[in-house]
């Protein structure tokens, strides 16, 4: 028997903040639910922390078969070496083919390290996960530069970092059946001590997640009052791309995209904007989407539902008379 | 306290050949990685403090030389580079087995500082899996950082909240872009930094094997590179902009958008 093919099931690590398990973690029980029935295996989840309550149960209504849960204080709050601890081990010990990780301040902590320990292959901020049966391949796809690229890992288990937001949550089906297993485990004091938590205190509070109209500023608008105005005729709000906040002429918390935020307004306009991949994984999932680029071959168009070939300084001022009229 | 500080060679600009799908390297200056300068800056202050060397490392082509020249010229000591051919192509698992092993030779190391994520793969990665292979605790996205009586105590800048952490010493840390101004040096700096050394170990130097780095010792492969599909049925407004402005608002007021 080939070494690969002592792997088998797919794996989620899931994350919970207080007593909710994280949306992102609920979207990949949803896609790791697609590669486990594609492959015929089952889906198991690896939940940590103090108190879990009812969550183990909460995950197998959202699809997992399996739900390994490690409880104690000492995992109450994420530190790198005791989860990593007893991360790799379970992996050792039930060798799954594919485990999966959301790419959180969490999961980018821990899925290197872990793939380390494993030696095995790491992609980072999947968009989309596919499976080539046969090889019980996982097809993992990451943005890359304006393009898209296609990574395998040839090592076992393959692991994976997924962008949020990517793919909705699983239906919640309370009839569903699985099993609970208690991690055994001995507790080793970690290497790293957390001695304050603070929220940040975020001058600029607009939520731009939960606006129905995003006006989304990119490098090739140069007066942002323009915007600004298009915005309040629209009743939207401002978003950005990363060159925008990084300069300094948003905030960094209107920043849309893999380190920015995931959007879904009802309405999206892209006022000189490229359409990298790192920002369209923000905002594909837009109601309509209506991209304005001086530049006809602009990746924001394949996204987009309308598009208008101009420049924003003039399409602006135009939109707004029009609206206005 | 002997500090080394990755650093790693990124395009200015980054642009591609979209019928190749790869990255144009061709006539494009090769810059210091943002946050990886941020670092430089970072381990000066500790020096200032602290005392001790600080050691850039880095992995890349021939070129790259020059631009540790500037990592010098802000204040580092000494620069060592990997460079090989067997080295090429290697991800990023190959790229920390290869950088913990030069900090593993240069030895007597407390801190080693990584940028959080490079402006041309972006993975943030290979600092954790340094990390790993020195045996030593990793604290990412850090926007400060002291030491005092032989410990860390670093604040970490997370999606919501700000943690403050405390560890032993040796330990990696991983340092988020813009907390601090890296100086920019002056021509007498730049003079300087051509007066300091830059070691080249290529493979056999540092006894790495070719199945350990590379391509050879990357598990992971990149198969296709594509563009984007489309995902909508996009609508090309044509006309004068008065017309595309009045049809796209008529569209927008019939779907109740505005
Ligand atoms: C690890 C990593 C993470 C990243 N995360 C994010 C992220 O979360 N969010 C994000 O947005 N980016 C992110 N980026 C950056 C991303 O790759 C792009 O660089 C960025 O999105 C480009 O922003 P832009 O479209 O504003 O600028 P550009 O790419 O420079 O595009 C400007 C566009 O404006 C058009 N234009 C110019 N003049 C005019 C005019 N007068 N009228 C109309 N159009 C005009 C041009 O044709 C061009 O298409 C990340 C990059 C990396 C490496
Ligand atoms: N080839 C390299 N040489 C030196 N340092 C590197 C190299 N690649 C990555 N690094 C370091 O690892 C950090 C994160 O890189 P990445 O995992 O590519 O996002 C960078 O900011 C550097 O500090």
């Amino acid at each position: 028997m080939k070494e690969t093919e002592q792997y088998r099931g797919v794996w989620v690590f899931a994350e919970r903040k207080d007593s909710q398990v994280i949306k992102g973690s609920l979207e990949l029980l949803s896609l790791g639910r697609g590669l486990a029935d594609e492959l015929q295996v089952d889906l198991s989840v690896l939940l940590m922390g103090d108190r879990l309550g009812n969550i183990p149960e909460e995950l197998i209504y959202y699809g997992a078969d399996v739900v390994y849960v490690a409880e104690n204080p000492i995992f109450e709050r994420y530190t790198t070496s005791p989860y990593h601890r007893i991360l790799c081990d379970l992996i050792r010990e039930n060798k799954p083919e594919i485990v999966l990780f959301s790419s959180t301040d969490i999961g980018m902590d821990l899925a290197p390290r872990a793939a380390c320990e494993l030696k095995t292959g790491l992609s980072a901020h999947c968009v989309d996960l596919k499976v080539d049966k046969e090889n019980r391949q996982l097809l993992q796809i990451c943005p890359y530069f304006d393009c898209m690229a296609t990574i395998v890992t040839d090592t076992r288990p393959q692991m994976a970092t997924v962008q949020p937001g990517i793919t909705s949550s699983p239906r919640r089906d309370d009839s569903r059946q699985g099993k609970t297993v208690r991690v055994e485990f001995k507790i080793e004091p970690g290497d790293i001590k957390i001695v304050e938590v603070e929220a940040k205190k975020e001058e600029d509070t607009e939520k731009i997640e939960e606006a129905d109209v995003i006006v989304a500023v990119g490098r090739g608008l140069k007066d942002m009052g323009l915007a600004e105005e298009l915005a309040s005729v629209l009743g939207g709000v401002l978003g950005a791309t990363q060159p925008i906040t990084e300069a300094g002429m948003l905030a960094e918390s209107r920043m849309i995209g893999q380190t920015g935020k995931i959007v879904q307004p009802k309405l999206y306009i892209a006022c000189g904007i490229s359409g990298a991949g790192q920002h369209i994984v923000g905002m594909q999932n837009s109601g309509t989407i209506v991209a304005i680029n001086t530049d006809e071959k602009a990746p924001i168009f394949k996204v987009a539902d309308y598009g208008i070939v101009g420049d924003v300084s003039k399409v602006i001022p135009a939109l707004i008379e029009s609206l206005k009229g | 306290m002997n500090i080394v500080v990755c650093v790693k060679q990124v395009p200015q600009e980054i642009r591609i050949n979209k019928t190749k799908g790869t990255l144009i390297r061709d006539g494009i200056k090769g810059v210091i990685n943002p946050c990886d300068k941020n670092a430089i800056e970072l381990a000066i202050t500790l020096k200032g403090k602290h005392g001790g060397k600080i050691t850039l490392v880095s992995m890349g082509p021939q070129d790259v030389e020059n631009t540790l020249t500037h990592g010098l010229a802000m204040g580092a000591d000494q620069a060592v580079l990997v460079c090989d051919r067997v080295c090429a192509g290697a991800d990023t698992l190959a790229t920390a087995f290869a950088l913990a092993t030069v900090i593993k030779k240069l030895g007597d190391v407390q801190l080693v500082l990584c940028g959080k994520e490079t402006a041309d793969s972006g993975t943030q990665h290979v600092g954790p899996q340094i990390a790993h292979y020195l045996g030593i605790p990793q604290i990412t996205y850090i926007v400060d950082l002291v030491i005092e009586g032989g410990k860390i105590r670093a604040k970490r800048q997370l999606k919501d909240e700000y943690e403050t952490v405390e560890a032993g010493l040796p330990a990696l840390v991983t340092v988020v872009k813009g907390i601090n101004e890296p100086r920019m040096p002056t021509y007498l700096d730049i003079y300087g930094a051509s007066k300091k050394d830059t070691h080249k170990w290529c493979a056999e130097d540092l006894g790495l094997k070719e199945d350990e780095v590379g391509i050879q010792g990357s598990p992971t492969r990149i198969i296709k590179v594509f563009a984007p599909e489309a995902k909508r049925e996009c609508k090309m407004l044509r006309g004068s902009i008065e017309e595309i402005s009045n049809s796209l608002v008529n569209d927008l007021k019939s779907k109740e958008l505005a």
